[in-house]
């Protein structure tokens, strides 16, 4: 893939990311994400001399450089005039495009977490795990400049690619990743800061393992909000075990569905045309069934008159098979029948309708949200429960 | 908007034992009055951090409740935290044979042996809890109960009885809590899960340059201020001749903020921008002659009078970094006026109530091929009863959410004028899973070959 083109240090070197900051115009060797189809969207770094490859046709890097974002690119070869766009990189559009090295966190469910969990910019936020690194983008976005995003992932492959594709996009300021199984070492950072997170994501196998190492690591001064994503009940169940005993409160579980909609056109098909149409091939019917007869009468009266009376009904030779097809209902048609209409196409009458797409996703994971008040100051200075 | 101390003069959402929601403001100095679940000073919790969870006293003052308890006392789910002995026989571990069922359940008022006036002096003297915990032993068939409906049994007395409260910072989330039940219409049926998904779609963070319309009273441009933290600016088109944000002063923005941030315009001054009559620059003599609040008002004006030219400027200069409409005026003429103000790869939300605008704003678009890509969303969410054994989505949930238009804006290297497009004999027919952004491509190859230019 392009990216992984040597892109040296160009873009992490001054630290600007295309997730934290607007650019007006493309970078040389800054991300670009290239629009091909709505399911294929490729991330690249234009460098001079590389081009981008594709079934639409080939896209050199240097008409890229300099060009605004949002630029539709014709393709520089000859035979296929295809088109790409390019796009302005964001969390949304990453996660359409990003390689995926597990399950992601979609954006419906994403954008209802940042919301649900109050994340804000400066917030503090524990992720754990960091698996494909979409939602951290989702989360860095949010928080900031002035945020926090401490990440775990216990796969160290995935911990690896993480820590490089969050450096790629000038993230690192931002989002600290460390390798480590939270469940049994608990929060432990890669960096020598201290945690106080006032928001917490888990996305793990087995997050009630994880739950009770989390007193340490959040805020002891503010409210402490949970978000944790798991696919099955069982893990719901467990989970909120967990929570009741480590004191979490108001936990309440969730599933978020989103459907897609497209928008599509119907043809308005009314009764009255079909009417009309029956009505035509009736007609026909019975003037073929009149001619028919006119033209048996003629022949049983006149047999020497065969001949005369074929040029005077202008007879071909597929009169001769009037009596099988007597009529062909091509006259009258209103919806194209027979014919290849395409949706919305001129001289039919279309109504604007929406669809639901094909495939939907009607499960991603349950979420278990609940918070964790700050520890309350007893009256002899203690703090702590009864 | 301190979302971690309670600060005086501030809008505070309070959570209640019963569903009743609040939103109130506490002055310092004054009592709030929470109807059947008593009055307190707020002084008491003035300055306090937001999270914890209040008893009101009979002298109206308050009590903080232990962390390890909320609105309501000791988990009714778990057992192993029931210190009662007594109670171990009722504790609801739901194992088969201690599910009781209703087969001998009749209804009969006789069963309470308190009186509607023994509640009544109870409630004088007892706390809640103490409260519940007699109706439950005057309950003379409590223990035939099933453990699943003695626990909702002591969850509706706990809602009924419980002096509790827990104050809340007022954001958007508290917000569409507090209006979904209230008046659900005036934030145009906005839920969390619409707002998180809009906010996330139109790509909101600090140092961006918005537009919104909105029609929810400021609630999705008070929560486009949440998410930009102080750095940015948000274009506020209105209808009216001034901007309505009745729904946004409950969340707390320090006046200085909302005007830094928020540069309102109605919509003749956006539609008609050289009708914008210019402010006569008066001399120091003339104004020093001038009385003070005619001084006032002529500092004013012109102030306004710069601002508004400075946003004709950024419009006309296309510089803005997104654009949300939440808004029941007809989209299209709108579009049309604030796509070009949009640069290139900015994203655009369209919200509506009903689908059937954004289906036809969705084809205006894809005949317009400056957005790329209109998608329709409709994000719901559901929630569930956990509880051990009986797991299950809850049986109503509060409609809306209404639906998301979403699209990019681009700029296409050929700008067509929005008429028919022409199909050559041998183009390539539309994908048959109509895909809109396919088939704007589609149509977009069907004309000669797009040029190298760039807009």
């Amino acid at each position: 893939m392009d990216i992984s083109k040597p892109d040296t240090t160009d873009a992490c070197a001054d630290k600007t990311s295309p997730f934290l900051e607007f650019n007006s115009s493309i970078p040389e060797s800054g991300l670009v994400l290239a629009w091909l189809t709505r399911d294929n969207t490729k991330p690249l770094r234009p460098v001079q001399g590389s081009a981008l490859h594709t079934r639409f046709g080939s896209f050199q890097h240097s008409s890229m450089i300099s060009s605004k974002y949002g630029t539709q690119l014709a393709s520089s070869s000859s035979t296929q005039a295809g088109f790409i766009y390019l796009l302005h990189p964001t969390p949304e559009l990453w996660s359409l495009s990003l390689p995926h090295r597990t399950q992601i966190v979609y954006t419906p469910d994403a954008s209802y977490i940042v919301q649900r969990l109050r994340i804000r910019p400066g917030s503090k936020v524990i992720e754990a795990g960091t698996g494909s690194a979409s939602f951290t983008h989702a989360l860095a976005r949010t928080v900031a400049k002035n945020g926090r995003i401490w990440t775990f992932e216990f796969h160290e492959p995935r911990f690896e690619m993480a820590k490089k594709e969050i450096e790629d996009h000038g993230l690192d300021s931002v989002v600290k990743c460390s390798h480590g199984d939270v469940c049994v070492n608990g929060f432990i950072p890669a960096c020598d800061e201290i945690l106080d997170a006032s928001a917490v994501f888990l996305d793990l196998p087995s997050p009630w393992l994880a739950i009770p190492h989390l007193k340490t690591v959040v805020s002891k001064e503010k409210i402490v909000r949970i978000c944790c994503f798991s696919p099955c009940m069982e893990q719901v169940q467990r989970t909120i075990e967990s929570l009741q005993k480590e004191g979490w409160l108001d936990i309440e579980m969730v599933e978020v569905s989103c459907k897609r909609w497209e928008a599509r056109k119907e043809m308005i098909r009314k009764p009255q045309d079909a009417i009309e149409r029956l009505r035509d091939i009736k007609r026909r019917r019975n003037e073929g069934l009149k001619k028919r007869n006119e033209r048996k009468l003629a022949e049983e009266q006149n047999d020497e008159a065969v001949s005369e009376a074929q040029e005077n009904s202008a007879a071909t030779p597929a009169e001769k098979h009037v009596p099988d097809k007597p009529f062909l209902p091509s006259e009258y048609n209103p919806w194209g029948k027979g014919k290849r209409v395409h949706e919305g196409e001129d001289g039919y009458e279309w109504k604007e309708v929406s669809k639901v797409e094909a495939e939907l996703k009607s499960h991603t994971s349950y979420l278990t949200f609940a918070y964790l008040p700050p520890p309350v100051q007893g009256k002899d200075g203690s703090i702590g429960s009864e | 908007m301190n979302e971690d101390k309670i600060e005086p003069n501030s809008y505070v959402f309070i959570r209640l034992p019963s569903a009743t929601l609040r939103i109130t403001k506490l002055a310092p100095r004054s009592t709030i009055h929470l109807g059947k679940f008593g009055s307190f000073y707020a002084d008491d919790i003035i300055g306090k951090s937001y999270g914890y969870t209040y008893e009101i006293k009979d002298d109206k003052h308050v009590d903080t409740i232990y962390s390890s308890e909320g609105l309501f006392p000791s988990s009714t789910v778990d057992a192993d935290e029931e210190e009662d002995g007594e109670e171990t026989e009722n504790t609801p571990v739901p194992e088969e044979k201690e599910v009781g069922t209703n087969e001998n359940t009749r209804d009969d008022p006789a069963v309470q042996k308190l009186s509607m006036t023994d509640i009544e002096a109870l409630k004088k003297t007892a706390s809640g809890e103490k409260i519940i915990e007699t109706v439950i032993k005057s309950h003379a068939a409590f223990h035939k109960k099933s453990v699943y409906s003695q626990e909702k049994y002591k969850r509706r007395k706990q809602q009924k009885f419980l002096r509790r409260f827990t104050p809340c910072s007022v954001g958007s989330c508290e917000i569409i809590e507090y209006f979904q039940y209230k008046d659900h219409h005036r934030i145009l049926e906005l839920t969390s899960e619409s707002l998180g998904l809009i906010l996330s779609l139109a790509n909101i963070r600090p140092g961006g340059k918005y537009i919104v319309i909105d029609e929810t009273g400021g609630l999705v441009a008070g929560a486009m201020m949440e998410r930009m933290g102080g750095e940015g600016m948000i274009m506020f088109a209105h209808e009216n001749e001034h901007p309505n944000m009745d729904v946004m002063k409950f969340m707390n923005f320090p006046e200085a903020l909302v005007a830094q941030m928020i540069k309102t315009i109605n919509l003749f001054e956006l539609f008609y921008p050289e009708e914008e009559e210019d402010v006569k620059v008066l001399s120091e003599d003339t104004l020093s002659k001038m009385k003070s609040s005619r001084r006032g008002q002529y500092y004013r004006r012109l102030a306004r009078h710069v601002e508004l030219q400075s946003i004709f400027q950024h419009i006309s200069d296309g510089l803005f970094d997104g654009l949300i409409l939440a808004t029941t005026l007809e989209t299209k003429p709108l579009l049309d006026r604030l796509i070009p103000a949009l640069q290139g790869s900015r994203q655009i939300v369209v919200y509506n109530t009903a689908k059937e605008p954004l289906v036809a704003t969705s084809h205006d678009l894809i005949a317009d091929l400056r957005v790329l890509a209109p998608t329709i969303l409709e994000s719901r969410v559901r929630k569930y009863q956990v509880f051990p054994g009986r797991t299950h989505p809850e049986m109503t949930s509060k409609s809306g959410g209404g639906y998301i238009l979403w699209g990019t804006r681009v700029l296409p290297s050929k700008v067509q004028a929005g008429g028919k497009k022409r199909r050559k004999p041998n183009a390539p027919k539309p994908t048959s899973n109509g895909d809109a952004a396919n088939r704007a491509k589609v149509a977009e190859t069907w004309r000669e070959e797009p040029t190298d230019a760039v807009l």
